[in-house]
């Protein structure tokens, strides 16, 4: 039995209504002459590309536009494991052009030869983002070679209820470990990669508990996390732990609870009901994470290398980052270059005011100190039994 | 159905029916509530599904204002279509192997002498949680094997968890098939093919429709063991579960074409059924 | 031709799906690093099971299958029995099957994200007990429990359960039960002696059908579990995400374990064993 005959690549045509005009007048141009078809395809080389959604455009054709390439998207969720598998074992590198996944991935698997380095001097506007972001741990091995590219990137904290509160910022995350105010009204996100970090963060900060580096804790540092973390989830302090985005809108929404170390877009999403809920600026620090591009080895070289410098350039470019801004909130490296081409292209005031305060906001939140994301910490095996065991108490 | 042997039993056959006391009345009646009871249950979700999806603030909000917002999001981004034909497509060709290889097995397995162990051979992958079971296939056929994965490996994931299911339906009703009809039909004069197309098939055609229908609802919502074998093919619940991460709101997806999947499925599965089975009791 | 394509298909299922599984059992007793396996045997990850708590996670996961299949057996083989033998209008029974097969099509997240709005703490219940004065606190234990675990699956297992019951049911002829009823047998004999035997495979199919998929499910604890109702399927998938094969493994080798102690003490009890189950089909 050979399953081959069902494949068909996803539809991503015609994505908003403006799109779906353009493309039929051009469908037009392209039926009226039939000669020009084939031509037209072997011009337009295309690039393939896997990754998180959290970096996919809900319509690429402005970055298509801009880069002259065609782009062929498969998405998965951020899940390391699954894509550390698709990487190692399942050889996605020989139809993948780029990787777009969480960084610190890159420590492991740059190291192991799976990715190639990426030449700076061949993308464009790579000079124009801050080398603070760029040269990031995020990116970079261990050994400060270059294996990632930053793409979009936020600083998370949590959303609160100032109603419930009370305070003024900076706040603490107390307010999400133990504190009166919100006992059993609390949810944490189901994950050891970033409610065990923002755990220790507070624990080192508050002196309770000698922690070197908080997103790769050694097991014993993750343990004594994890036996603050069992304690006071014996004294109640915690309601519920979610999975999904739409979960975490749907607590806050009902105030089933009032504290969440959720995703900055929730909190977009209830305001536009009417609540008043905030995204916490923090004494500690914040939860900084970024999605990086990652070239496999297979396409450092001959013609699929052209075709990644292009589409690397692509996501330092003005087309992505307006549109990333306005779609996410989230801001990608060279963020400025999106606010010009806004302004060139005269996208909606509203539009260009929200670029205006994402690049505002991350400038604020990545001068903080504390901690990267890392979804390839040294003992991450024993840091997940750790955190299963929270699950279970 | 018709009963198989009624035929010779009088020569002016009617149908038997059960007779019912009123105490297997009023019985019935408490069991048709506990069912029905179920039913409501699977129901009334769905139906407030239904109504959030038209309503402002299906997240944490009560019904209404009422808008068509979610359904004009859902067909402006149209990435989930291409997904969703691929889902029917697999589904389709899962429900149909299940069908055809669920019989020529069922059919068979009773009348060989090592049943017993095959048997548990072929409703093995049952017992397996289905993330493990995506993961063991993964590791033999793309670390062990080195095959390269693709739509073949997704099909081979989906029968390998239907099939079970889809044997077992249709042994229930090949145990039930009586031989001697066959032998009969031989010693009049049918062929092979006559046999079992004209006695057979139409005896334990519920078994075979079952099958095929257990081998497609089983595939179109299938994710665990789906999620390690794709290679890139992307179905549905892949689609889904990749938005789930994508930071954005899937209200769209969730509410909107969860509702419109509820709508064309119950229209479709109830006019086949009426066809299959309501009509079909009627003759 | 029949016979040699039966026997091809035996042997690809087991080079395609047996294997895979042995060998699952196989790996729990190896060490794993970058997809290669140690060639040493080691009980590691079985001691892992026990540390980290992994093993209450499994016990807790069969009790809550095993009551959800009790009490989805309970409800569903009167209401087979009724929609079998009791129901006259094709229409009515043409319906209610396709009200059972109907949800297999909407995405388990979408139905179940729904009882929230039901059973939270500004939820329906909550608010309609507070007007009512019968509280003045919301109830915390409505959600987030494995009260709302219990409630949230039994809708989706129903299904299962009553389909391959009234598949065996309503093959069952009329005039045996009549033939009984006119030898003066009582309801309950009839019961017992007549339908209960010749429904068994069924029955078995349901239970299986119903209780080992509810092991490896992981969308109704995570939603509506709260982080408190930990069941194996969320635990398995942790697992993978940080690829320790493993403890994973370890974990469904415990598990199909668990399941074969309680097949032989069923046979040991009388009765519950495959082959037995497998006479039984053929009557």
């Amino acid at each position: 039995m050979n399953g081959h005959d069902l494949t068909k690549p996803p539809i991503r045509a015609g994505l908003s209504r403006r799109a779906v005009l353009k493309g039929t007048v051009a469908g037009a141009a392209v039926l009226a002459t039939p000669s020009l078809i084939g031509r037209a395809q072997a011009a337009t080389p295309t690039v393939r590309i896997m990754g998180v959604e959290t970096a996919a455009l809900d319509n690429w054709a402005s970055f298509e536009k801009e880069t002259g390439l065609k782009v062929e998207f498969t998405g998965i969720n951020s899940d390391p494991g699954i894509f550390r598998q698709e990487v190692v074992a399942n050889a996605a590198g020989e139809r993948i052009d780029i990787f777009l996944m969480d960084g610190g991935i890159e420590d492991e698997l740059g190291a192991k030869g799976f990715f190639a380095p990426i030449d700076p001097a061949k993308v464009k506007g790579w000079d124009a983002a801050p080398a603070s972001v760029m040269n990031s741990p995020l990116a970079q091995g261990p050994d400060g070679k270059q294996f990632g590219m930053p793409v979009v990137m936020n600083a998370d904290s949590f959303a609160y209820y100032p109603e419930v509160i009370g305070e003024a910022e900076p706040l603490s995350y107390a307010l999400l470990f133990e504190s009166e105010k919100t006992l059993g009204k609390v949810s944490l996100e189901n994950t050891w990669l970033t409610s065990l970090p923002m755990a220790a963060t507070y624990l080192k900060v508050a002196g309770k508990q000698a922690i070197g580096d908080p997103s790769n804790m050694t097991p014993a540092e993750a343990k004594a996390v994890v036996d603050f973390l069992v304690a006071r989830k014996k004294a109640g302090q915690f309601r519920t732990l979610w999975s999904t985005f739409e979960e975490s809108i749907d607590l806050m929404a009902r105030k089933e609870v009032v504290a969440i170390n959720c995703w900055e877009p929730a909190v977009k999403e209830l305001r536009k009901q009417g609540k008043d809920v905030r995204y916490a600026f923090t004494k500690e620090g914040y939860n900084k994470w970024m999605i990086c591009a990652y070239v496999p080895k297979e396409a450092a070289t001959g013609a699929r290398a052209e075709i990644v410098a292009k589409a690397l350039s692509g996501f330092l470019g003005g087309a992505y980052a307006a549109q990333i801004a306005v779609l996410r909130g989230y801001a990608t490296a060279n963020a400025k270059a999106g606010l010009a081409y806004a302004e060139a292209q005269k996208m909606p005031a509203e539009d260009i005011e929200s670029i205006k305060a994402n690049i505002a906001k991350i400038e604020k939140k990545f001068a903080a100190p504390l901690f990267w994301q890392n979804a390839a910490p040294t003992n991450i095996q024993a840091i997940e039994a750790e955190w299963e065991r929270f699950r279970q108490a | 159905m018709k009963a198989p042997l009624s035929g010779t039993a009088t020569p002016e056959a009617r149908p038997v029916r059960v007779r019912a006391g009123r105490l297997e009345r009023h019985l019935g009646l408490v069991a048709a509530l506990g069912g029905f009871g179920m039913i409501v249950l699977t129901y009334a979700p769905m139906l407030w599904l239904g109504v959030m999806s038209v309503s402002a603030d299906p997240l944490g909000g009560l019904p209404g204002p009422f808008t068509l917002e979610w359904y004009d999001r859902l067909f402006t981004d149209r990435r989930w279509v291409g997904p969703l034909v691929s889902s029917l497509g697999c589904g389709v060709v899962v429900g149909l192997a299940c069908a055809a290889s669920g019989l020529l097995v069922a059919r068979a397995l009773p009348h060989l002498r090592a049943r017993g162990p095959l048997l548990l051979a072929f409703l093995a992958p049952l017992f397996i949680p289905g993330v493990l079971l995506g993961a063991g296939l993964f590791l033999y056929l793309r670390v062990f094997l080195g095959l390269r994965l693709g739509w073949w490996s997704v099909f081979l994931a989906h029968f390998a968890w239907a099939y079970p299911f889809a044997l077992l339906a249709l042994l229930v009703t090949t145990t039930r098939f009586d031989t001697r009809l066959n032998d009969a039909a031989a010693d009049l004069g049918a062929g092979p093919w006559r046999r079992f197309a004209d006695i057979e098939f139409p005896l334990i055609m519920p078994g075979v429709v079952s099958a095929a229908l257990f081998g497609f609802l089983l595939s179109f919502n299938e994710l665990a063991r789906t999620i390690l074998l794709r290679g890139t093919a992307t179905t549905l619940p892949l689609f889904e579960w990749a938005q789930a991460t994508s930071h954005s709101s899937n209200v769209p997806l969730i509410f909107a074409l969860a509702t419109l999947v509820l709508l064309v499925s119950l229209l479709l599965i109830g006019v086949s059924f009426w066809l299959l089975f309501g009509r079909a009791e009627e003759r | 031709m029949l016979r040699t394509t039966l026997f091809l298909f035996i042997a690809l299922w087991a080079v395609f799906v047996v294997v895979p599984v042995a060998l699952l059992v196989l790996w729990s007793f190896l060490e794993m690093k970058d997809y290669s396996f140690s060639t040493s045997l080691s009980l590691d990850a079985y001691a892992a099971v026990f540390d980290s708590g992994r093993y209450e996670v499994t016990l807790r996961t069969l009790r809550i299958a095993g009551t959800v299949t009790a009490i989805e057996l309970g409800l569903a083989l009167p209401f087979a029995l009724w929609l079998a033998k009791g129901v006259r209008s094709p229409l009515l029974k043409a319906m209610v099957l396709a009200l059972l097969t109907v949800p297999f099509f909407i995405s388990l997240a979408s139905r179940t994200i729904v009882w929230r709005s039901v059973l939270s703490r500004s939820g329906l219940v909550n608010t309609a007990l507070m007007h009512l004065g019968i509280i003045d606190q919301p109830l915390d234990w409505l959600l987030f429990s494995e009260f709302s675990v219990h409630l949230g699956l039994l809708a989706p297992s129903f299904p299962t359960m009553v389909l391959p019951v009234f598949l065996s049911i309503s093959l069952i002829d009329d005039e045996l039960i009549e033939a009984a009823r006119d030898l003066g047998a009582s309801p309950v004999k009839v019961l017992g002696d007549v339908i209960l035997p010749l429904a068994l495979p069924g029955i078995v199919a349901g239970i299986i059908f119903t209780f080992v998929p509810l092991l490896g499910e992981t969308v109704v604890p995570q939603l509506l579990g709260g982080g408190r109702v930990a069941m194996l399927g969320a635990s398995i998938t942790s697992l993978l995400q940080v690829l320790n094969y493993p403890v994973a493994a370890a974990l469904a080798a415990l598990v199909l374990g668990i399941l074969a102690a309680l097949f032989l003490a069923l046979r040991l009890i009388g009765g519950g064993s495959i082959a037995a189950v497998f006479e039984g089909m053929k009557r």
